[in-house]
């Protein structure tokens, strides 16, 4: 019964001309993106990957020098886009992809695409995440609105209620009808988004990024359905169609437009993040004076010049059979490694805060907690930027000690102004090799995000059997 | 086959359907005569359970139909004044799809066609989308969903309003055919004359009351008239 209800309105949906001429420009407008993306993909992956050949290529040539002068020169990681982002770029265009590193300071990621763009660009990066979150909802507000209230106005539901079936039974057929119609409309999207991706990551990435591109689709079918849910609840609990239209619009411009805003703004009061001024100058406070205030640069430095003094049975730097500025290099690179771990993990920390606030807002915006999924499988969320700059970072260190280690143990304070290593040395520091996390790692953090998706979907679905149950026929 | 007992509704202190008692057996067409908010719409959507009843109780095939309201429409058809068909389904398609909710998804399609012809609908129309339809086909395709659902029971409401006089005598044709296959029918209606031509009984209403009752064989048409409209100007 419920298979003829949803044949019925699958049939008289694809006949119906508005239907088809808005899907056709949704899809229209879906192509536009992907290729919009696949564009800006392929340009940056290509500039994205040659400059990092480059930065690796100018550090083999940099001919002979002194490591830690190696180390001042330093090199540039970049963040590689990942296939998946030509769907969702999500906070690309805010986060930046490029990191120095460098002796002595963990540098922020710079480089943001946003800063080189025109206004225009600003106002809005035409994605097919953003096709999908924003505009499908409308479409399907446009297919559910007058499925009950629309019925009862032409006076299709006294005939159809004449007929002996439950309105529940209806509602249902219809779920499963106009469902049959989103999820058609969908399929050649995830094909297209399968192929663009498949195209630019080779075949060996292939298995993470489509386990990845099937998390999406599935975000984005949740997502829609719940939509579905909604609107057909709406219209069957609503006494006119235009009246289902109007509850509908607002809850589109509320959850989709609204909301999204207000939680950002609240959740940047309640997790404040300082200005690049005040946390430069509270690391800087810190190296110098130490963590606790008690234990300044010169007494660190006092202190453990008598510590390799005694191990070495000596009394006096020159004597040392090594260079001891190697080992001091790298005890302040250390003490600064602790400084950071504690301002950036406080300022990663409130970056997470903002995120969590913001997700659990999801509880009353499906677009919210799709949206989150959403950047979250295509790798472009703030999780996905941490761990970039998470990995950089303990490649600078290790790169730092190695340099320092190289400087101390191979050279001594008479041989120091003029050691030097080349080309050799060069090609033994290790490359950066930045993988993204595996889906694994990403899956343990969309749980919440995807079951409240979830969770929305069966509150909707619920919510239009229950409004149907009891909908008025006249 | 069509039982009200007592059957009652208020609006808000207005009464749209008075105590009404009415009994309709097998074959008889009983035509609800009465100007318009006189409580023939009301007691159609009571028979249909579209409203619920203030007091007493409508039953269909001795079923009551506010406690099995599913099981009471597989008894019976509605017609209204305009069948409300959809329109970019072909009338085929709606019969098919009118049929199977009543629980008849076992027609074959040349079975379904033969309703058609037997409604006297064109068999290559059967196959077009309903929008192209005139009103007196859609009319048909609602004798021929009755048809299809083998309705005990027809509830018809104004359904010749609007027919040309062709169409309309049509429609009256297949009700006595139906009727002539044992179908009790209700059918409100302003039309003395296809009252008396078509109904085994008359029926007249006035504030939700049935003010009157008598079997058009004992009536002239004319007299039918005068009847109906002495009752209007008291």
């Amino acid at each position: 019964m419920i298979l003829t209800i949803a044949k019925k309105e699958f049939a008289e949906m694809w006949r119906d001309g508005r239907f088809r001429w808005s899907a056709l420009i949704v899809f229209l407008l879906l192509v536009l993106s992907l290729s919009f993306g696949w564009r800006s993909f392929s340009l940056a992956q290509e500039e994205l990957r040659a400059a990092q050949e480059d930065s690796r290529r100018t550090w083999l040539e940099q001919g002979n020098r002194n490591p830690h002068s190696a180390a001042h020169f330093g090199v540039y990681a970049f963040k590689q886009k990942t296939p998946a982002a030509l769907i969702d770029p999500g906070l690309d265009a805010y986060s930046g992809n490029s990191i120095w590193v460098e002796a002595h300071y963990q540098n922020p990621a710079r480089n943001r695409p946003i800063e080189d763009s025109t206004s225009l660009q600003r106002f809005g990066e035409l994605s097919a995440a953003g096709v999908i979150l924003f505009l499908l909802p409308l479409l399907v507000v446009f297919l559910t609105f007058d499925s009950f209230a629309g019925e009862r106005e032409r006076g299709n539901l006294r005939e159809t209620a004449a007929s002996g079936i439950a309105m529940r039974t209806l509602a249902a057929g219809k779920l499963l009808g106009i469902g049959a119609v989103i999820f058609i409309l969908l399929v050649p999207i995830g094909l297209l988004g399968l192929a663009a991706v498949a195209f630019s990551s080779g075949i060996g990435a292939v298995a993470d990024e489509a386990a990845r591109l099937a998390a999406m689709f599935v975000t984005y079918a949740l997502y829609l359905f719940a939509f579905l849910g909604l609107g057909i609840a709406v219209s069957a609990w609503a006494r006119s169609s235009k009246t289902a239209l109007v509850v509908l619009i607002g809850f589109w411009v509320f959850s989709a437009l609204l909301l999204p805003r207000i939680v950002n703004e609240i959740s940047a009061v309640a997790y404040p993040v300082p200005t690049a001024q005040d946390f430069w100058a509270a690391v800087d406070k810190d190296t110098k004076e130490g963590i606790d205030g008690h234990d300044p640069q010169n007494k660190r430095t006092k202190e453990l010049e008598e510590r390799v003094l005694a191990q070495y049975g000596v009394t006096k730097k020159e004597d040392l059979p090594i260079n001891f500025s190697g080992l001091s290099l790298q005890a302040s690179e250390e003490h600064a490694n602790r400084v950071y771990d504690k301002h950036y993990g406080e300022l990663q920390e409130r970056h997470r805060g903002q995120k969590m606030m913001v997700d659990l807002a999801g509880l009353l915006s499906p677009l919210i907690a799709a949206r989150s999924a959403s950047m979250g499988f295509a790798g472009t969320d703030v999780h996905h930027q941490q761990h970039f700059t998470g990995e950089v970072e303990r490649y600078r260190r290790d790169l730092q000690k190695m340099l320092n280690e190289d400087l101390a143990f191979n050279s001594t304070a008479k041989t120091a102004s003029t050691y030097a290593v080349g080309r050799e040395f060069w090609e033994k520091t290790p490359d950066l090799d930045y993988q993204r996390p595996s889906f694994g790692w990403v899956a343990a953090q969309q749980w919440l995000s995807t079951l409240l998706l979830a969770a929305w979907v069966l509150a909707a679905f619920g919510a239009a059997l229950s409004a149907a149950g009891r909908t008025r026929i006249d | 086959m069509l039982k009200a007992i007592e059957l009652s509704k208020h609006y808000n202190g207005t009464r749209a359907l008075d105590s009404l008692d009415l009994e309709i057996g097998e074959g008889e067409v009983y035509c609800l005569l009465g100007a318009n908010g006189a409580g023939k719409t009301t007691t159609i959507n009571l028979f249909l359970n579209f409203v619920e009843p203030s007091g007493g109780r409508a039953l269909i095939n001795g079923v009551d139909v506010s406690e099995h309201p599913l099981e009471t429409k597989k008894y019976l058809a509605y017609i209204p004044e305009q069948v409300n068909l959809y329109k970019n389904l072909s009338g085929l398609e709606n019969l098919q799809y009118f049929s199977a909710l009543a629980g008849r998804d076992d027609h074959s399609r040349e079975e379904l066609r033969g309703f058609f012809d037997e409604v006297g609908l064109q068999r290559e129309a059967a196959d077009k989308w309903v929008a192209t339809y005139s009103k007196g086909m859609r009319q048909k395709v609602g004798i021929a969903i009755a048809l299809a659902k083998d309705a005990k029971a027809l509830l018809l409401d104004e359904p010749t309003s609007g027919l040309d006089p062709k169409a309309s005598n049509e429609f009256s044709e297949l009700l006595k055919k139906l009727s002539g296959n044992g179908a009790a029918i209700l059918m409100a209606t302003h039309d003395l004359f296809r009252a008396k031509d078509t109904g085994t009984r008359v029926g007249i209403m006035k504030h939700g009351k049935l003010v009157a009752e008598m079997t058009t064989d004992e009536i002239g048409h004319t007299d039918l008239e005068g009847v109906y409209l002495e009752h209007m100007s008291e």
